[in-house]
């Protein structure tokens, strides 16, 4: 691994801004509603030895099929490769095959200053497949949120694969293949600082339930 | 660093007074504005940091007539909050010789320089508890990320700085900034402490000199009360005891080179209602009231005495961390030019 891909600034004074709320209603990217007919949909994977970004809950990967077991070990016990899509289409080359999720994810770490749970390469992944029928929180464009209310389940969202958030449908970038169930403005939300390599929480922030 | 007792050319007959002028340093009030009034005395002499879990919750629920399966959940949250601590430590090393010419002085010297010892540790405690021992990593009150910042605004005639601000509105400014802290918390209505620390030159005279003038019309403390006692009644007719107190250092610390003063409220009351609370997450224990941590290995310095040829060397040592607002909402910095 070249450059760290998990940010650790191991000095820093931290302190939460947000432990007082008026109401906690919300969701958290990243994590599905409790489901007992559709939990065992969750799965485990691995991230790319290549990947040079973390990748945390409420990201749309790419997956690979598991190399053959052989006389070297038996990589399909890891589940498979995954990586950070950057292509709606799943029949295209790092198309979204899958959603990375929070849920049950513990040995995804978190550092002083970057308080998403992330994992780096290497590290175990836990996702859920598109089509799974499972219902997750993504985030969303902040300026989507009040014009999807109303609208149809089945409108056209895209997925901005920048600030890894649903945006507004554009034909390039394609319709995203999900069916958005409900919308909050007062949900945490992932950012990421692309210069620092944090990735914290947006405790206020647009986030919508999506069935994949 | 040396002892200097020197001999000294005198008249005979004379008398010497027994007792001596020591220089008095400020007791700074800083300890006040930490949970509990001071150190939270609990970390190890080698622990390298403090961490402090935290939990969050974002909740939902479904409503219908009729019950139907697909129902939404709620997410816990676990994360962490962390700041470095610091082993503080000081050197005095003297012979039989040193003691007997500090006698010479009625000057007992190891204890005055257990207390010098001291006196640098308690110090620097309380630079670290204000200023940080690094400030560049978000150490020290007044460094908290997030913390409300306040400007004293100019008062109806145009004044601006402490001297010759009208003494009502300047009350009525600090009441504010009390009900603001409160609104934040969620702590409307429930008494807590509020500590106001800051310079002597900046709250005695609240204190003392700023009596509410009189105006055309009535208002709370004209010509009878001090803008201080206007902001102790008022806030404490509500159950909130506001308490000042005092720290020089605080001198042009402010913006723009104001003087500095913090308005803390130090502990958080997690408040509660009988019945249907909408709090009830936070009922969960164990729960941290605080808002302002400063920790320590001991309440005072360990001296390490060891003997050393001709001599003793005694360090003092004391494990702390620099002053910690756990929650930013509980700090206000306010810049109040004098």
């Amino acid at each position: 691994m070249a450059t760290p891909v998990i940010s650790f600034n191991p000095m820093q004074t931290t302190s939460t801004q947000t432990s007082f709320l008026l109401s906690s209603d919300g969701y958290v990217q990243g994590t599905f509603f409790d489901d007992p007919a559709i939990r065992y949909q969750l799965e485990g994977g691995v991230l790319s030895a290549s990947a040079t970004l973390p990748v945390w809950g409420g990201i749309p990967l790419s997956l690979a099929v598991p190399a053959i077991n052989g006389t070297s070990g038996q990589p399909t016990a890891l589940g498979s490769t995954v990586s950070i899509a950057t292509t709606t289409a799943a029949s295209q080359s790092g198309g979204i095959h899958a959603w990375s999720l929070f849920n049950q994810a513990s040995a995804m770490i978190i550092t002083p200053g970057s308080g998403v749970p992330v994992a780096g390469p290497g590290m175990s992944v836990n996702f859920a497949r598109a089509g799974s029928g499972l219902r997750i929180a993504l985030q969303l464009d902040a300026g989507l949120a009040n014009s999807i209310v109303g609208g149809a389940p089945t409108q056209q969202v895209s997925w901005d694969f920048t600030n890894q958030a649903i945006t507004t449908y554009s034909a390039g970038l394609g319709a995203l293949p999900i069916i958005i169930e409900s919308v909050s403005t007062t949900s945490r939300v992932v950012t990421y600082n692309s210069t620092t390599g944090a990735v914290t929480w947006n405790t206020q922030g647009p986030c919508a339930i999506v069935r994949i | 660093m040396a002892l200097i007792a020197p001999a000294r050319a005198l008249v005979h007959p004379s008398f010497i007074e027994p007792e001596l002028i020591i220089t008095t340093s400020q007791p700074s009030g800083f300890m006040e504005a930490f949970a509990g009034g001071g150190l939270r005395v609990k970390i190890g002499p080698a622990d390298k940091f403090v961490y402090v879990n935290r939990m969050d919750v974002r909740t939902q629920v479904a409503a219908q007539q009729a019950s139907a399966n697909l129902l939404p959940s709620a997410t816990i949250l676990l994360d962490y909050l962390q700041t470095a601590t610091y082993l503080v430590r000081t050197r005095a090393e003297y012979s039989d010789l040193d003691t007997m010419d500090a006698g010479e002085w009625n000057v007992a010297l190891p204890a005055a320089y257990r207390l010098a010892s001291r006196q640098g540790i308690f110090q620097y405690i309380r630079t670290a508890a204000l200023f940080g021992v690094n400030a560049s990593n978000s150490e020290g009150l007044l460094n908290t990320p997030g913390a409300t910042v306040v400007n004293l605004p100019p008062d109806i005639y145009g004044d601006t700085t402490m001297r010759t601000y009208d003494s009502g509105q300047l009350a009525l400014f600090f009441l504010l900034q009390i009900q603001n802290a409160m609104t934040r918390m969620f702590m409307a209505g429930v008494p807590n402490r509020i500590v106001i620390l800051g310079p002597q030159r900046i709250l005695l005279q609240a204190q003392m000199t700023n009596i509410v003038q009189t105006t055309s019309y009535q208002r709370q403390g004209a010509g009878t009360a001090t803008t201080a006692q206007v902001i102790k009644e008022v806030a404490g007719q509500f159950g909130y005891e506001v308490e000042f107190a005092f720290d020089d250092t605080l001198i042009g610390a402010g913006a723009a080179g104001a003087d500095a003063v913090l308005l803390v409220v130090p502990e958080a009351i997690i408040a509660s209602t009988p019945g249907v609370n909408t709090n009830e997450f936070a009922t969960l224990s164990p729960t941290l009231q605080a808002n302002t941590l400063q920790y320590a290995d001991m309440a005072a310095p360990v001296e390490v005495t060891t003997p050393i040829v001709e001599g003793l060397d005694v360090t003092s040592r004391m494990r702390i961390s620099s002053g910690w607002c756990i929650r930013s909402q509980a700090i206000t910095v306010l810049s109040i030019p004098y």
